[in-house]
């Protein structure tokens, strides 16, 4: 059983091995939302590391006011948006426009392979979504956050991440029937 | 049934009512296959000795921090100490620690060069010590 408050009172006393059954108990949520808002996967793994020094260097800080998971997926967030506006070739990558107009483009040829293995379709289709949408389903199905701490980590209010929650499922399903009848 | 009804009711977990009609059910199905796609782990994920990276390169950087500490504090040091040693010279012979100050001053660029001998020493010392690590 991972107890955050022992874990954390070891780290703050020099504990490396404590660090270490922090990072391994939270590296797949980092990686998660690391993984869905960069496009280069060369970067992932050096934004995740930057992410866990981050989380060490602001754990004197933590009070305990919101949960640890929920504390370090705002970390990531963080770092991975510094990373988009550092990184021009990522940023033009990005839907820039108002979301609220997104909408998928035709295939190209390399999609009818992809659509073979829907799960890899779907990972790819929502890849091509603006930052909002991708972040919200990630932080939601994946990595299991409630609406409420979805805000709490993004910024974004509690009422855009549901729409924008609807919108990119409504989205994702439209498409998905739409090749599928093809 | 509209596609908010239908999202609602699988974030709630709630089951299909059973008077639904046969388009709901199929708009029911696609969702639902979404949702469970929209749960599928990525492929490929972060190697299996990740943590101990982390665990290193942290190290590193704690290292570095103290290695600076370290190297101002001695900078400070010979500073000081120089300060001191003329200081206690002035109180048991004036003249000699006047004599001991222009010659310092004279030779300015020896005593700059020798601080950053030390310490460029210190340093080199530091950084193979932490390849090796």
């Amino acid at each position: 059983m991972f107890d955050e408050k022992e874990v954390v009172s070891r780290i703050l006393k020099g504990d490396f091995r404590a660090f270490e059954l922090l990072v391994k108990q939270y590296e797949k949520l980092v990686f998660f939302v690391i993984n869905r808002m960069v496009q280069h996967f060369q970067d992932k793994e050096d934004i995740c590391q930057d992410v866990f020094i981050k989380v060490h260097q602001s754990l004197p800080k933590f009070q305990f006011q919101s949960k640890l998971s929920t504390w370090i997926a705002r970390i990531a967030y963080l770092t991975a948006v510094d990373h988009l506006k550092k990184n021009k070739a990522e940023r033009q990558a990005d839907y820039p426009e108002n979301i609220d107009n997104y909408h998928f483009t035709d295939d190209s040829p390399e999609t009818e392979l992809v659509k073979k293995d829907t799960s890899a379709y779907v990972n790819m289709l929502i890849e091509q979504m603006p930052l909002q949408y991708r972040t919200v389903l990630t932080l939601y199905h994946l990595n299991e956050f409630s609406i409420p701490e979805i805000e709490q980590i993004t910024g974004i209010p509690e009422g855009t991440v549901k729409s924008n929650l609807f919108r990119a499922r409504k989205l994702l399903k439209e498409k998905i029937e739409h090749d599928l009848k093809d | 049934m509209n596609d908010e009804q239908i999202q609602a009711m699988l974030d709630s977990g709630l089951n299909l009512p059973r008077d639904i009609s046969a388009s709901g059910k199929k708009q029911f199905d696609s969702y639902q296959a979404l949702f469970k796609n929209l749960k599928t782990e990525p492929e490929r994920g972060l190697p299996f000795d990740f943590s101990s990276k982390v665990s290193t390169r942290l190290k590193i950087k704690l290292k570095r921090r103290a290695d600076l500490m370290f190297n101002l504090l001695a900078a400070l040091g010979i500073i000081f100490g120089l300060f001191a040693a003329y200081v206690m010279l002035t109180l048991i012979d004036a003249t000699n620690a006047n004599q001991l100050l222009l010659a310092a001053i004279k030779f300015k660029w020896v005593l700059i060069m020798a601080s950053v001998l030390l310490l460029g020493t210190l340093v080199f010392d530091q950084r193979v010590a932490e390849e090796r690590y």
